[in-house]
């Protein structure tokens, strides 16, 4: 019975994924990764401005949204997949510089890092509970996000 | 064959075994009750053996016959016991297949429910790892409460015309902290606990013979309150460093690829071109893409009195433009006051850029300076830097000062190669040649040091 009930459980995920797989395709956001943000958080940013606004807020360069929200930066466990698509392909940062960007703000402006977050539920809370929070999480864990976030940046490793 | 199905097998008349005794059964009992009368007629000694004979077959097929009662109750208690055989729909009208899809749904619940027990217990172990059974540090009165700091340490040796020495010249503890206030306001303080020295020049010319004299400070790095109304107006009020150039800004040693900064900002907390530090209140402020021009620009201004010469203010400002994603940023600078110890006012004049993407860095910082009493005042440096591994990054830089007295302009050479096994220990190597042009009397001189130092930030 358990087994029976396992399969029917993935095959009710595959099922669910592979639906909201559609919805994202529809959506334009069929990507490796998504940036999720708080669904009351009125930005409309697409495309580079996007990214930049993203990169500087989770630098802590810049600390409010176009719209003066303050924000509220999440990040994912250093070395884990998002975090190093994140890097990669949103702060366009090599491990090292990213590191030495840390160094500088906390000496100088006395600033921390974006706390890391492992668990994508954990996540989702986060974000729905402040309303500037945001962070990167995979295509596949967004698929189960709850509705008090919504995708503001999607892209493919 | 479990019990439930050999019952229901049992009950339809399917099993073999069953009928067959129950068949001999019946026709033995047939048999001794037609048989009865015959045997009355036959001879007395005959019929006695053939009725012991048949009542001894009937009293085994007795036997069988109880056998079978006392069988078919076991089997009757076992049904009871067991659950129900399925039944194509219970009494709230619910099919086997909704209880079954009620089942499935109540496991993909526990399933999940048991995931993020999972998640909070390692989130729980995590906290319980870091905190134990040690007392929790808290803020008398903050959103939240930061410490860092750093431990720096170098020895030096200096090969200078008249004379060598050598020295563990740098023990430095910078202890950093800051509270976030609420969402606006937050404080940010840095105290210095040092044992150290500059290499100092023994000499009327300052150039020929070199000696260290470490010295216990204190000082009080940086302690003020921020006020943020947006990214476009921060306001800082208390003791800060002056907004000018690339390396003031960042000033501490972790930070730094040369520790020893440039000619210019030596004396730590000194005033050669401009204070270093200053008593005060800025006010600063970014706007990304001004206008739709994809860059940062960037302002600082500030006014305040710099601690050797308290009874008269310092200001200054600088402004800065990011292009875009390029990694290049110029900065320009003004500023003015009065010089510590002479009743002097000075004008500055400065520029700075900054190229710093991927595996290039480079820093470069101009300053002049119009001076009521003396000499003009200029200094620049130059300081490229290849980041060639993970880690480790070579640099260079050509450091000019002239610093307005008659003897004779100072240029510096430095190389070095610095690592950084993690990212909170700065491990480095520096050679420096300086050279004192000849002026005001004295000739001209060389010198050479050689310096290992490290720095442990947290």
């Amino acid at each position: 019975m358990k087994r029976l009930s396992s399969q029917i459980l993935r095959s009710l995920s595959l099922v669910a994924a592979l639906g909201l797989g559609g919805t994202m395709a529809t959506k334009g956001w069929a990507a490796d990764y998504v940036v999720l943000v708080n669904k009351a958080n009125p930005t409309e940013l697409s495309g580079d401005a996007a990214v930049d606004t993203i990169r500087q807020l989770y630098l802590k360069e810049l600390s409010n949204w176009p719209n003066g929200l303050h924000a509220d930066p999440f990040a994912r466990e250093g070395g884990s997949p998002a975090q190093t698509a994140f890097i990669n392909n949103i702060l366009k940062m090599s491990p090292t510089a990213v590191t030495d960007h840390w160094t500088r703000v906390k000496q100088t402006k006395g600033e921390t890092p974006p706390r890391e977050v492992g668990s994508e539920r954990i996540l989702f809370r986060l974000i729905g509970k402040f309303e500037g929070g945001f962070a990167i999480v995979s295509a596949e864990e967004a698929a189960s996000a709850p509705d008090t976030v919504k995708v503001l940046l999607t892209f493919s490793d | 064959m479990t019990t439930k199905t050999r019952i229901f097998s049992l009950l339809k008349g399917e099993n073999d075994y069953f009928k067959r005794h129950l068949l001999t059964t019946s026709a033995l009992l047939s048999i001794v009750l037609t048989a009865m009368p015959a045997w009355a007629q036959e001879s007395p000694d005959d019929a006695q053996a053939r009725i012991d004979a048949l009542e001894q077959q009937l009293e085994r097929v007795l036997g069988v016959v109880q056998d079978l009662s006392a069988e078919i109750k076991s089997l009757k208690n076992s049904t009871q016991a067991v659950a129900p055989a399925p039944s194509p729909a219970t009494a709230d009208g619910l099919t086997p297949i909704d209880l079954s899809e009620r089942l499935d749904a109540v496991a993909a619940s526990v399933e999940e429910a048991n995931t993020r027990i999972d998640d909070v217990e390692d989130i729980a172990f995590d906290i319980d790892e870091r905190v134990g059974s040690r007392a929790l540090v808290r803020a008398f009165d903050a959103k939240s409460f930061d410490l860092g700091g750093f431990i720096h340490t170098a020895a030096t040796f200096v090969d200078g015309q008249e004379n060598d020495e050598f020295a563990v010249n740098r023990l430095f503890f910078g202890l950093l902290a800051s509270a976030q206030l609420s969402d606006k306001w937050s404080l940010f303080v840095g105290q210095a606990f040092m044992r150290d020295s500059d290499v100092n020049y023994g000499d009327p010319g300052n150039r020929l013979d070199p000696n260290f004299s470490i010295v216990n400070k204190t000082p009080l790095m940086l302690a003020y309150a921020t006020y943020e109304h947006s990214d476009a107006l921060t306001v800082d009020v208390g003791r800060f460093l002056t907004p000018h150039g690339i390396i003031n800004i960042e000033h501490f040693p972790a930070i730094l690829l040369d520790p020893e900064q440039p000619q210019f900002l030596r004396p730590f907390s000194g005033q050669t071109i401009f204070s270093n530090f200053i008593n005060g209140a800025k006010v600063s402020g970014q706007v990304y893409k001004p206008n739709g021009i994809n860059g940062t620009l960037g302002y600082s201004v500030y006014a305040g009195t710099y601690t050797e010469n308290s009874d008269s203010v310092n200001y200054g400002g600088r402004a800065f433009w990011s292009f875009g994603d390029t990694g290049v940023t110029i900065g320009a600078n003004l500023g003015g006051g009065r010089r510590d110890g002479a009743d002097s006012d000075y004008v500055l004049y400065g520029a700075d850029l900054l190229y710093d993407k991927g595996a290039f860095q480079w820093k470069n910082e101009l300053f002049i300076t119009d001076e009521d009493l003396g000499g003009d005042r200029l200094a620049f440096y130059s300081q490229p830097a290849w980041r060639f591994a993970e880690g480790w990054t070579a640099f260079y830089r050509f450091d000019f000062l002239d610093d307005g007295t008659d003897e004779g302009d100072r240029k510096e050479h430095a190389v070095g190669l610095t690592f950084k096994p993690v990212p909170q220990v700065h491990l480095r190597a520096i050679a420096r040649l300086n050279r004192f042009d000849a002026g005001g009397g004295f000739e001209q001189a060389n010198a050479e040091n050689y310096q290992l130092s490290a720095t442990f930030s947290f």
